[in-house]
């Protein structure tokens, strides 16, 4: 069943069309990454499967319900954890998840179990008593992905979680999101860091100017842009003795060339040749000085589609 | 010209019945006539052709201002600086010799009447020399357009000539390539099939008489056609055009007529696997460069134009981009509409930059069957 579905959905602000006819299907147990420049259009996506912005055209279903219809219902599906960080200073760790964790309906032991359930998932369990005045960037956003899944939400949509915060408490993040999924939840990402896409997504759509441009996996993207992948290996001998066309030879090879110390080889990526390749060299005595392979990442894809980074 | 001169007269006639109203004259029928035959006499000399009679004319109207004032004491002479200025104008262009001209009557003017004779005189030399003016203006325009209008029409007119001509070059290769086909098909197929009709009538002929003969004369035929159907083949091959070669001269043809029809300079490329591309993905891309390109002649104000055609392993993907002012904030019309409908309706994409110059660039999967 899809988790969400956007049919044809347009949302305009004055002149500029920031969604623009997006279709959209996410499958449950998918972690689906939205990837694309800022401005792209991803939160605006988000924000209205969230209920948070109204759109112009179009029609969008959580979980089989529509999210004009049935607000309540569909809000009830999802946990948000917005792009900034939304927490009251005022309250304690503890306070704060039970809060937000009410709004959706939890009482009581049940409410209180469920915030500590949720502290102790994002490894905040010590902290339960303090203010989150005096935490760190990463800490408070971690609180809130505490916030957004103590009522156990069927779709967790994540909004930029890291944006600003130190590699620690992003690896954790990282790490608690693959988590998540695990247990059940649905995750929605998005993100202008294509590195963190590539690791957690198992399906990404590159979004620019309010359009999904591209859709697949991983692999399915790159694949657009180019099925080889480019071997650059430095050798200490310039006159070492290298052989093109015994290079050639090896299965998956499809191109050499040969400069100066430098042998760029480019490969099929489908074949995995890397060490018949090393072989070759070390088998004629010839010595490595280093190695370097080179694959078509996301930011690759962006880049040849559009002819722009996805960061400026 | 004339209307103001008449417009001025009128003016001054109107005040000068007013000075005679007012000042209690006798002879009422001579100044009646008097105004009467200088009217008609300045009617007359804008109604007449010929230059001589006018200034004739014109003349008559002076004397008999003249007359006016040495017979009555109708200040009529108020009005002489006109009809001064536009005799005299027909031998002199020159204002001061105007100023002169105009300046003579004064020795007519009984003293008491100088002051208003003067400014009267100064007032209607201010509004020929300025009606004079505009007229001249208006009359080197007018004539500019004219030279304009033709040379248009001289430049419609060859163009529709080389457009024709163009249509004739067409029509002529056509048939050229025509004329081609129908030869080797004759040469190929003609003579293959009359040769295996008349040997099949043969063999028919012989067909119970001498069998052996007939099956050897059957055998000959098959091969014979055999060969003639291989040299169909051959023949089609070598005549019909791949499809990447058919797109990537209909897309240079495009980017040379639109270079040819305006100032915007154009730079085209191309890299990977062309022969991919299917004839309906040629056709989409097509359209959307030359849609591309009237946008860009609408509204970039731009200076260049860029082209660019690149196959990746699973993309197709064509980009127009100009160097001109953009479009921070616009919105689609009908032309981007229609290339992402027909972008779409292929699975692909339209992306649109207007960021720094706009862009546009079409992307199709490649590699399958649409």
């Amino acid at each position: 069943m899809n988790i969400v579905r956007m049919d044809q959905v347009t949302k305009s602000f004055g002149d500029i069309t920031a969604v623009d006819k997006m279709s959209l299907d996410i499958e449950e147990g998918e972690i689906f990454g939205l990837l694309g420049p800022n401005g792209a259009g991803k939160s605006t996506a988000i924000n209205m499967i969230t209920g948070l912005l109204h759109f112009d055209k179009g029609s969008i279903s959580v979980l089989g319900s529509d999210v004009k219809k049935e607000k309540m219902k569909t809000k009830g599906y999802i946990g948000i954890v917005p792009q900034e960080v939304a927490i009251y200073e005022e309250l304690t760790s503890l306070e704060n998840v039970k809060f937000f964790a009410s709004l959706y309906g939890l009482k009581g032991n049940e409410l209180e179990a469920a915030a500590l359930e949720a502290l102790e998932f994002t490894g905040l369990s010590e902290n339960a008593k303090k203010f989150p005045k005096t935490f760190s960037g990463g800490m408070k956003r971690r609180l809130n992905i505490a916030c957004a899944i103590a009522h156990k939400p069927k779709l967790i949509i994540m909004d930029e979680p890291t944006v600003g915060i130190d590699p620690q408490s992003r690896n954790h993040i990282l790490q608690s999101v693959k988590k998540l999924n695990e247990q059940g939840s649905t995750i929605i990402y998005t993100s202008h860091y294509m590195e963190e896409v590539e690791e957690i997504c198992s399906r990404i759509a590159i979004m620019d100017h309010g359009k999904v441009i591209a859709l697949g996996t991983c692999k399915e993207l790159e694949d657009l842009i180019s099925d080889r992948n480019i071997v650059l290996i430095t050798v200490m001998d310039l006159l070492s003795g290298i052989k093109e066309d015994d290079i050639k030879q090896i299965p998956g090879v499809d191109a050499v060339e040969i400069e100066e110390n430098i042998i760029k080889i480019s490969s099929f990526r489908e074949v995995s040749n890397m060490d018949k390749i090393i072989n070759y060299f070390t088998s004629n005595g010839i010595s490595i000085k280093s190695l370097e392979s080179k694959m078509p990442d996301l930011e690759a894809v962006f880049l040849a589609m559009t002819g722009r980074k996805l960061r400026d | 010209m004339e209307n103001w001169m008449i417009g001025t007269r009128l003016v001054i006639l109107l005040y000068c019945i007013l000075y005679y109203v007012m000042g209690d004259m006798e002879a009422i029928p001579l100044i009646i006539l008097l105004i009467l035959v200088y009217t008609s006499s300045v009617a007359i000399s804008y109604l007449l052709k010929n230059a001589f009679f006018k200034k004739i004319t014109q003349l008559s109207s002076i004397v008999i201002l003249l007359l006016c004032t040495l017979l009555t004491e109708l200040p009529l002479i108020l009005l002489i600086s006109i009809d001064i200025l536009e005799l005299v104008s027909k031998f002199n262009s020159d204002w001061k010799v105007h100023l002169i001209f105009t300046a003579l009557p004064a020795f007519f003017v009984d003293v008491s009447l100088l002051p208003e004779y003067a400014a009267f005189s100064l007032l209607t030399l201010i509004i020929y020399l300025l009606a004079a003016n505009h007229f001249e203006a208006l009359s080197v325009l007018k004539k500019t357009n004219e030279s304009l209008r033709d040379r248009n029409e001289e430049l419609l007119s060859r163009l529709d000539a080389g457009n024709e001509y163009e249509a004739q070059m067409r029509y002529l290769s056509q048939i050229e390539e025509r004329n081609n086909l129908a030869q080797s098909i004759h040469d190929r197929v003609g003579h293959t099939l009359a040769g295996s009709i008349i040997q099949l009538e043969a063999a028919e002929l012989i067909l119970d008489t001498q069998k052996d003969k007939a099956g050897a004369i059957i055998k000959n035929v098959k091969e014979s056609l055999k060969e003639g159907m291989d040299s169909v083949r051959t023949t089609l091959r070598t005549i019909k055009p791949p499809a990447e070669q058919l797109g990537i001269n209909r897309l240079k043809l495009v980017l040379d007529e639109f270079s040819l029809n305006s100032e915007i300079k154009t730079s085209f490329s191309y890299t990977g696997r062309l022969d991919i591309i299917s004839h309906i993905q040629w056709k989409i891309l097509i359209d959307n460069t030359k849609e591309a390109l009237t946008n860009v002649l609408k509204h970039s104000k731009a200076s260049n134009v860029d082209v660019r055609l690149e196959v990746m392993n699973r993309l197709i993907k064509a980009e127009v981009r100009d160097n001109g002012l953009g479009a921070p904030s616009m919105k689609k019309g009908m032309g981007l509409s229609g290339m992402e409908e027909r972008t779409e309706n292929a699975g692909g994409k339209l992306i649109i930059d207007s960021f720094g110059g706009f862009s546009v660039i079409t992307i199709l999967p490649a590699g399958e069957e649409i």
